[in-house]
């Protein structure tokens, strides 16, 4: 199909870019709004092709147990809001003081198999997509990784990121692409304690 | 296949002989300088420069604000959608691939946006409207209304897809590729959606002169 120069569409659209947009106040909002966000690093990931073999699940693990624990913890310890998972970086368990109407988080298992991964990250919108603040630990059984996580309940979206440049969704839950950026990500949605 | 034909399927790297590309004569066409930033400053903002961030916030703020106020109709709308724009750039420029043009994907980040505010807004209306709306002034324009409002009038009774196209290509002055990047849509479709808008607006605002 021929795109004409045509004069009258031309006038229009010159007239259309004429527009004055710049907005000296709506630069200095959008400074202000990422001012104090966290900067999410990201190595350069590629699709997976296939290199790793791997079956993944996320699924509530001994919550009540686990659940009960951590809020006696907190409720011993108001004063620290930690609490460390064996193996795993500490991640505030209580996020508003002792009294806050906030549900307590529940603890939820993300489980992988990747036999040939040196390093397996967990990334979500939990813990702003960072790379290395959730590693998984090696399982007993070879090839294994898993990490426990606190979670508010609701949905979350998150994937895997195996030995920093694969991403990996996890093939047992409901995947969700984000239009902006053509990625593909796993869904959770974590329900009330 | 006509000659016109003929020279669009060329354009669009469609199988064409070549003998018969070469001796088309090329329509003059007008020539702006590229839209595009230096591509390293996107790429100092990915490495966490934000003197480079704050570059590309001026830079684009106001193509973007424009594309928006444009495709929303109104400035409460635009403001938003471009701050939500740069804030998910912010949070995702390490996603940008270091080869990639930046243009297209902030422009797709943004189209994006529009669209949410616009289904945002629709769902949001249609709670309290209830029936069509009646028709507008722009029906029956008033003899003092001048070329810009007659323009923004016709664009605005664009279909959305048309509009957006027409967009892209004539006030952005986006490549037909690039635009694919943007929308998700294929090449042919979108020199349709392009070619329908240029018609309606030609007509409409051939009916105010």
């Amino acid at each position: 199909m021929h795109e004409e120069h045509d004069e009258l569409i031309e006038r229009t659209a010159e007239a259309l870019r004429d527009r004055r947009m710049a907005n000296p106040r709506l630069v200095s909002r959008i400074l202000t709004a990422v001012e104090h966000r966290p900067r999410r690093w990201w190595r350069a990931m590629t699709w997976p092709s296939a290199p790793f073999s791997l079956t993944a699940t996320a699924a509530l693990a001994a919550a009540g147990l686990l659940l009960g624990f951590m809020t006696r913890q907190a409720t011993e310890a108001p004063s620290r809001g930690l609490a460390t998972q064996p193996g795993a970086q500490a991640i505030p368990l209580l996020p508003a003081a002792r009294g806050s109407a906030e549900p307590a988080p529940v603890p939820v298992q993300f489980t992988l198999r990747a036999v040939r991964a040196s390093q397996v990250a967990l990334v979500g919108d939990f813990n702003g997509w960072s790379p290395t603040s959730t590693l998984l630990e090696p399982g007993q059984e070879p090839g294994t990784w898993s990490v426990t996580v606190p979670l508010s309940a609701g949905r979350h979206v998150y994937a895997f990121l195996v030995d920093g440049r694969t991403w990996m969704t996890d093939p047992r839950a409901q995947k969700a692409r984000d239009l902006d950026f053509g990625r593909e990500n796993s869904v959770l949605i974590v329900q009330a304690p | 296949m006509s000659r016109q034909s003929r020279r669009a399927a060329a354009v669009a790297g469609e199988e064409v002989p070549g003998v018969l590309w070469a001796i088309q004569p090329v329509d003059p066409a007008p020539v702006r300088p590229s839209t595009d930033i230096d591509p390293a400053i996107p790429l100092r903002a990915r490495g966490g420069d934000a003197q480079a961030f704050a570059e590309l916030v001026e830079f684009f703020h106001g193509r973007c604000l424009r594309y928006a106020r444009y495709m929303l109709g109104n400035e409460e709308d635009a403001e938003d959608a471009v701050q939500d724009t740069f804030v998910r750039v912010y949070d995702h420029l390490g996603q940008f691939r270091p080869d990639a043009r930046f243009e297209p994907w902030l422009f797709r980040i943004l189209a994006n946006r529009c669209r949410t505010v616009r289904e945002r807004r629709r769902r949001r209306e249609s709670l309290v409207i209830t029936g069509e709306l009646p028709a507008v002034a722009i029906d029956a324009p008033d003899n003092t209304r001048d070329m810009m409002e007659a323009v923004e009038a016709a664009l605005k009774r664009l279909p959305t897809e048309q509009r957006e196209a027409f967009l892209l290509r004539h006030v952005e002055d986006l490549s037909y590729e690039d635009m694919s990047v943007i929308t998700g849509v294929r090449l042919s479709a979108l020199r349709m959606r392009v070619k329908r808008a240029c018609d309606t607006l030609r007509i409409r605002l051939e009916q105010e002169r």
